[in-house]
């Protein structure tokens, strides 16, 4: 009907006292959204990105059957031998979607410095790939680069001319002397004869010379030992890996467990949102290929647990406060048009006595509705904006729980929020609206050209 | 002689205030034919409003049809006799009813614009209803900035601006002042004459009355001939 919206916008022109009121509710509570959702949606980058990158999960992670679970205990088992990885990785890079593939060797140990010796979780990487995972745009955008350049020393792939390069995690290389050891040029020449360990330089000495010793059992169940070079210390990824974490080249570890398994292969995907479809494609692949594989996602509630926990109780604070605001939002609205089409009920039947059908009614007062939900949301949304970039100006920064990796708070959402929360608002104000209207424009229209006004 | 316009068929019409109720419209027949300028009389709570309102069809008998040209208005879905509401009815009310965020003259256009009309005749048609009542000078008023028999002829234009077969006013002068209502009165004798216009208006001013020419007698919910009506009043 022509000129309908003129009218919705003339009605709440007049009423702007009111509508004031209601749109305001609507804006505060649609900014509240907006910042909630990027915060929500910074929460889940900050924890892909720790997952998939950090933790070296990848997006999704190829084991052999059940070796996420019984590889470390049984890595002869269930560890991926050479043709399978083959296979595997084949399968993984003929696939666009795929920007990168590594392969995994995890383990447990013991790392000692000729004095003391502490308990490890040893990481073996690909070198000429690891580059690319911790310098990868994603983990520079959320964790700066200060977050992904060694805390001390070199990267263990940065290390030419080293025969056993690893890296220590912060507190591990602490426990052992070695954290100002890594900042050492070169190696001293020699390899260390026996220490004595009550002499009084001993810190002096073990701080001096980079040299740890790692020991394990290997995969065929003797005893490996080699001598590690420490050439840098890496940010850990939890607090827990922070005390037990040694991360070295692949070939290394091989060396140590005496073996050429590993123990997953992990695929980076170009796109996170393709994750589900590439995933359903791969099995398919690998089936076909004859592999007798576990497929783990990085949000798989088995292989990551903190990650699927984290989420679910994100989401279920976000799920709360949205009902929450949803309600209020909904509420003022009923509330208020609830009021007018009392307000206007002689109004509405003269407008039906005119010609109006009960739907003509209701679409003007929905168009008011829907003005002032647009309205309101462009306030809303500049106001949510607005608080985002105070947030970042702000510059506050905090550790997410278990990463030991400060990082600096955002909650700016991104268009996708901040359209979806004004379509959510819209269908809301819209449903109260109708609610709020449906029975007077039901209403016989002698008793609504009767109603005098209250 | 033609088939009536309206046709009104034994129709009866009972409120329910709480646990009583209070029949308004007894039982009522009548017919209105076009041209005719028909005034609707009865005291207080005889039941005026209750019979407009169903002639007009924003309100439904009890008992009893109502036939808008034939058509049996029952039978009608609502959004049918919303149709037939704007374009074979006008509405005139006492207490005028304009929308307050419209100009005089948009308030004329209103009922148009549910029609299909190209905006040409639609700017015609409003122009010629507002001259037709006098206002041509205060169109881009709203209605809070004109004076009661102003808006009254706003009202009117707006009724007359669909061409209905029927104008329907529910004391239309009863807010007004004397010579303001001689005044609506002489317009809308002038538009019967003059536009063919049909009419039916209630009023229980006498003076109106006599201006003229055909009366029903309304009493208690139920039509009476003239003398009846003088009797009793007397
Ligand atoms: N909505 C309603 N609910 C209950 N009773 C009503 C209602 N409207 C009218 N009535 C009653 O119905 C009867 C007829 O009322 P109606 O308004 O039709 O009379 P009227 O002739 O128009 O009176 P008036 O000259 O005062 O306008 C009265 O007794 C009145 O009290
Ligand atoms: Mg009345």
């Amino acid at each position: 009907m022509t000129g309908a919206w003129k009218l919705a916008f003339r009605n709440l022109r007049r009423h702007r006292r009111r509508n004031l009121v209601t749109g305001l509710a609507v804006a505060f509570g649609y900014a509240g959204l907006a910042i909630l959702f990027g915060y929500g949606e910074y929460a889940e980058r900050l924890l892909r990105t720790s997952s998939v990158y950090m933790q070296h999960r990848g997006h999704l992670a190829v084991y052999a059957k059940d070796g996420l679970r019984r590889a470390e205990a049984k890595p002869s088992a269930y560890a991926l031998p050479p043709e399978t990885q083959e296979k595997i990785v084949g399968a993984l890079r003929a696939d666009p979607r795929v920007e990168l593939v590594g392969r995994y060797l995890l383990g447990g140990g013991i790392a000692g410095n000729g004095c003391k010796s502490f308990p490890i979780r040893t990481v073996g990487l690909e070198p000429d790939v690891e580059p690319r995972i911790v310098g990868h745009r994603e983990m520079i955008d959320l964790w700066g680069a200060d977050g992904v350049v060694p805390l001390a020393g070199r990267a263990f792939f940065d290390a030419p001319g080293v025969e056993t390069p690893i890296a220590l995690a912060p507190r591990l290389a602490r426990y052992l002397e070695k954290d100002r050891a890594v900042s050492a040029a070169a190696a001293p020449p020699g390899a260390p004869g026996a220490l004595d360990c009550d002499a009084p330089d001993i810190v002096g000495r073990l701080s001096g010379e980079p040299f740890v010793q790692l020991g394990a059992r290997t995969q065929d169940g003797s005893f490996g030992a080699i001598e590690g070079q420490a050439v840098g210390i890496f940010r850990a990824s939890s607090t827990e890996e922070a005390k037990t974490g040694v991360y070295a080249p692949l070939e290394v570890f091989q060396r140590l467990f005496d073996t050429d398994r590993v123990t997953y292969v992990a695929a980076y995907l170009r796109d996170h949102r393709e994750l589900a479809a590439f995933e359903r494609d791969l099995a398919a692949r690998l089936r076909e290929a004859g592999v007798e594989a576990s497929i783990h996602r990085f949000d798989d509630p088995v292989a990551n647990p903190f990650f699927a926990g984290t989420m679910a109780f994100v989401g279920g604070m976000v799920f709360f406060i949205v009902i929450l605001v949803a309600n209020v939002v909904a509420f003022s609205v009923l509330n208020a048009m609830t009021l007018a089409a009392i307000e206007r009920s002689r109004e509405m039947g003269t407008l039906r006595s005119l010609g109006f059908t009960r739907g003509q009614l209701r679409g003007l007062f929905l168009r008011e509705a829907a003005l002032l939900t647009a309205l309101a949301v462009a306030a809303g949304a500049a106001v949510a904006v607005g608080a985002a970039a105070l947030v970042r100006a702000v510059d506050f920064r905090f550790e997410p729980p278990g990463s030991g990796t400060p990082v600096q708070l955002h909650v700016m959402p991104s268009a996708g929020a901040l359209a979806g929360s004004a379509l959510f608002f819209l269908v809301l104000t819209l449903a109260a609206t109708f609610v709020a209207v449906r029975r007077k424009a039901k209403a016989r229209v002698a008793a609504l050209v009767a109603e005098v006004a209250a | 002689m033609a088939e009536a316009l309206i046709r009104l068929e034994d129709v009866k019409r009972t409120y329910h205030l709480g646990e009583t109720l209070v029949p308004a419209v007894r039982g009522v027949s009548l017919e209105l034919h076009a041209g005719e300028l028909t005034a609707l009389v009865g005291p207080s709570g005889s039941g005026k409003s209750t019979l407009l309102n169903l002639v007009g069809c924003i309100d439904e008998p009890d008992e009893g049809r109502v036939l808008v040209e034939g058509v049996d208005v029952a039978t009608l879905s609502d959004d049918a006799r919303s149709g037939l509401r704007n374009r074979k009815i006008g509405f005139i009310f006492q207490s005028f009813n304009l929308v307050p965020v419209l100009d005089a003259r948009e308030n004329v256009e209103l009922p148009l614009l549910l029609q299909d009309l190209p905006a040409a005749e639609r700017r015609e048609r409003v122009d010629r209803a507002i001259a037709d009542v006098g206002l041509a000078e205060f169109a881009h008023h709203p209605p809070d900035k004109l004076s009661g028999g102003q808006r009254q002829r706003v009202a009117i234009a707006r009724a007359l601006v669909t061409y209905p077969l029927l104008v329907l006013a529910d004391e239309p002068t009863a807010n007004l002042d004397s010579e303001t209502a001689r005044r609506i009165l002489d317009l809308m004798v002038e538009l019967n004459e003059r536009r063919k216009v049909t009419f039916l208006f209630s009023t229980h001013d006498e003076k109106l009355m006599a201006r003229v020419g055909r009366h029903l007698h309304l009493r208690d919910g139920l039509l009476v001939d003239g003398e009846e009506a003088r009797e009793a009043i007397a």
